[in-house]
């Protein structure tokens, strides 16, 4: 469903860690996505609240500083988002509950396939 | 304190001017059942001092000298005895020097005189008189002695618990059967910032827990604390307290009855204020997670290092999804010794988390049989067994049983003699079995590393019918030690899953 469904949306891709951010740019290009990439949280932020986008991906930590306002931001808006994290799940998946949450290193089809799904669902349930 | 010996409680010491006197004396003393000393005036202070019931002695002799030696005596007494004596008078003799100096020399007290010529009865009555005082005044001695010696062991016990008490860093209170305080030494009233006159007139409670860190009141009847006293129990937990001051800290206690003959007649409060090791669990944790988060995205760089190398180049996908499963297995194995504090991982649980992609969720899931006991790895063992698994399983997808629709794979591991835990990898019903013909990092990883990692032994066999790899692991190098006692009753609960789900 991913090779196809993501085509043409516009992601914003929040990463940090300038290798994976490049991984992520190209996967998501991969996968027919126009991608916007933030790798601070201001600027992440800026873009969350002003950008017209049909996604995003958000690891958990930007050089320190918890992405949450971008989560939030992304909640406010009704964007869907999936978050990426090198620290364990279970607290950031306490944090947002039922958020999809990737574990890094994650493979280019997990990463396809939790963003398709988190698009693909209805905002009230999401 | 003075010892009495040799039954000379009541040995009655006669003393008289006249040989003939002592021995009629003696003689009827000893008609009535008395024993007698017969002794002179230069013997008498040494007897005295040996021990004696009663003296009896005439006045005849009777100087002054005697009389002060006697006093003398008589006052190095220890302050129960009082020596009875009875003093046999002779009217007829000019001695009123004599007796009054007897009179009038305070000490000589308990003196019964007896005037000459008198009856045998009335000698041996007032002798027994006297022997009978001086045996109330040895039991006298006796409580007294016995009264000391408790008093003496209540005072060590008193300093010993007050040494204690006064020195311990663990604060201490002592509560009434209405929970009040009546003691607290001096760690509790630093920890607290209260004295005890302060905390009089109300529960202990109500001083220094009575308010939850949200600001909601915390009323007596929800404390734990306070539990043991009507339940009767120790009680221990974590909570947090409100100093004087007004902030709050957490603190450690433990609560127990003070029982007085089965009957609870307070509580003993010991509390240590565990700021310091909270935040050091904090920090610890904080750090342990920092470090997994680097480990993490330093995996998810090389990933990334890796992908982005192979882009545009003419790399077969087989050889990148071998990459990208590696790096994924160790990956996975790595979430799992995070999630434990890298202290150990149940074997059952590795082999979950590396055949994970495999489909395997429980342990009959997808096409795999697994059972075997419960033991806890050592994080590095945890991660070779976790690589040495994923290669197995890679393989059989690729040529072995999981290569067609109804091979199988069963996994089983369990204690063989000398310390060794084996665990069997045996793949059925998948096609003929060719032997590689060149060693690939997968057989060389199972066969060579996985052997150097863990200290043991890997055999694999190439069987027709399907591969057969055996793992020998010494439980020396790689189980944790402390979980050893419950190798045998921590039984897996698939252990009856391959009865029925076989």
């Amino acid at each position: 469903m991913s090779e196809t469904f993501l085509r043409g949306r516009k992601i914003l891709a929040v990463e940090d860690e300038m290798l994976v951010a490049m991984m992520l740019q190209d996967i998501l290009e991969d996968a027919g996505c126009t991608v916007v990439s933030a790798g601070h949280l201001k600027q992440a932020l800026h873009l969350a609240q002003s950008m017209d986008i049909d996604g995003a991906v958000l690891d958990e930590n930007l050089n320190g500083e918890r992405s949450y306002p971008v989560a939030d931001t992304l909640i406010a808006r009704g964007i869907p988002f999936v978050f990426a994290t090198g620290y364990g799940e279970a607290d950031l998946g306490k944090l947002y509950p039922g958020r999809r949450i990737l574990a890094k290193p994650y493979l280019e089809t997990d990463l396809l396939a939790a963003l398709s799904a988190a698009i693909s669902t209805p905002p009230d349930v999401r | 304190m003075e010892t009495r010996d040799g039954g000379r409680d009541n040995l009655v010491l006669v003393l008289s001017a006249r040989p003939q006197d002592d021995r009629a004396i003696a003689r009827a003393m000893g008609n009535a059942g008395i024993t007698t000393q017969i002794c002179c005036t230069d013997e008498l202070p040494e007897e005295i001092r040996n021990g004696a019931g009663a003296i009896v002695l005439a006045e005849d002799v009777l100087s002054k000298a005697t009389v002060l030696a006697l006093a003398t005596l008589i006052n190095e007494q220890p302050s129960w005895s009082d020596l009875p004596l009875v003093i046999l008078t002779t009217p007829k003799r000019d001695v009123g020097a004599h007796w009054q100096l007897i009179q009038n020399t305070p000490s000589v007290r308990n003196a019964t005189f007896l005037e000459r010529p008198m009856r045998v009865e009335t000698l041996t009555r007032a002798v027994k008189a006297a022997l009978r005082s001086r045996t109330q005044q040895y039991q006298l001695c006796e409580q007294i002695q016995e009264r000391e010696r408790l008093l003496e062991l209540s005072e060590t016990n008193k300093r010993h618990l007050l040494a204690v008490l006064d020195n311990t860093r663990m604060a201490v209170f002592f509560m009434d059967d209405r929970q009040r305080c009546t003691y607290m030494n001096v760690a509790a009233e630093s920890l607290t910032g209260f004295r005890l006159g302060d905390t009089q007139g109300r529960s202990l409670h109500n001083v220094v827990h009575h308010t939850h860190p949200d600001g909601r009141p915390y009323p007596l009847e929800d404390c734990p604390i306070d539990r043991a006293f009507p339940e009767n129990e120790q009680t221990e937990g974590e909570e947090v307290f409100v100093h004087q001051d007004g902030h709050f800290y957490p603190v450690a206690f433990t609560a127990s009855p003070i029982r007085q003959k089965d009957i609870i007649v307070g509580t003993v409060l010991e509390v240590r204020d565990i700021t310091k090791q909270k935040a050091d669990t904090k920090r610890l944790h904080m750090l342990l997670n920092e470090l997994n988060h680097r480990v993490k995205n330093t995996l998810a760089t090389v990933q990334s290092i890796v992908l982005q190398t192979m882009r545009g180049e003419a790399i077969s996908d087989h050889v990148k999804n071998a990459i990208m499963s590696r790096l994924m297995a160790l990956s996975r194995s790595h979430d799992l010794l995070t999630e434990r504090n890298w202290v150990s991982a149940p074997l059952n649980d590795v082999v979950i988390r590396a055949l994970a992609p495999f489909g395997v969720t429980t342990h009959t899931s997808g096409r795999f049989i697994i059972s075997g006991d419960r033991f806890e790895f050592h994080p590095k063992a945890a991660l070779a067994i976790g690589m040495g698994l994923h290669e197995l399983a890679t393989n059989a997808v690729k040529y072995g049983a999981l290569s067609i629709e109804d091979g199988r794979v069963d996994l089983s591991w369990k204690l063989i003699p000398d310390g060794i835990l084996r665990l069997s990898w045996i793949e059925r019903g998948g096609p003929r079995v060719r032997k590689p013909e060149r060693t690939g990092f997968g057989l060389r990883l199972i066969q060579q590393g996985l052997a150097h990692e863990l200290a043991g032994e890997a055999r694999m066999a190439f069987n027709l019918d399907g591969i057969v790899c055996e793992i020998d692991i010494p439980i020396a190098t790689a189980l944790v030690a402390s979980k050893y006692g419950a190798l045998d009753d921590e039984r897996n609960v698939l252990e009856g899953s391959q009865d029925s789900g076989g």
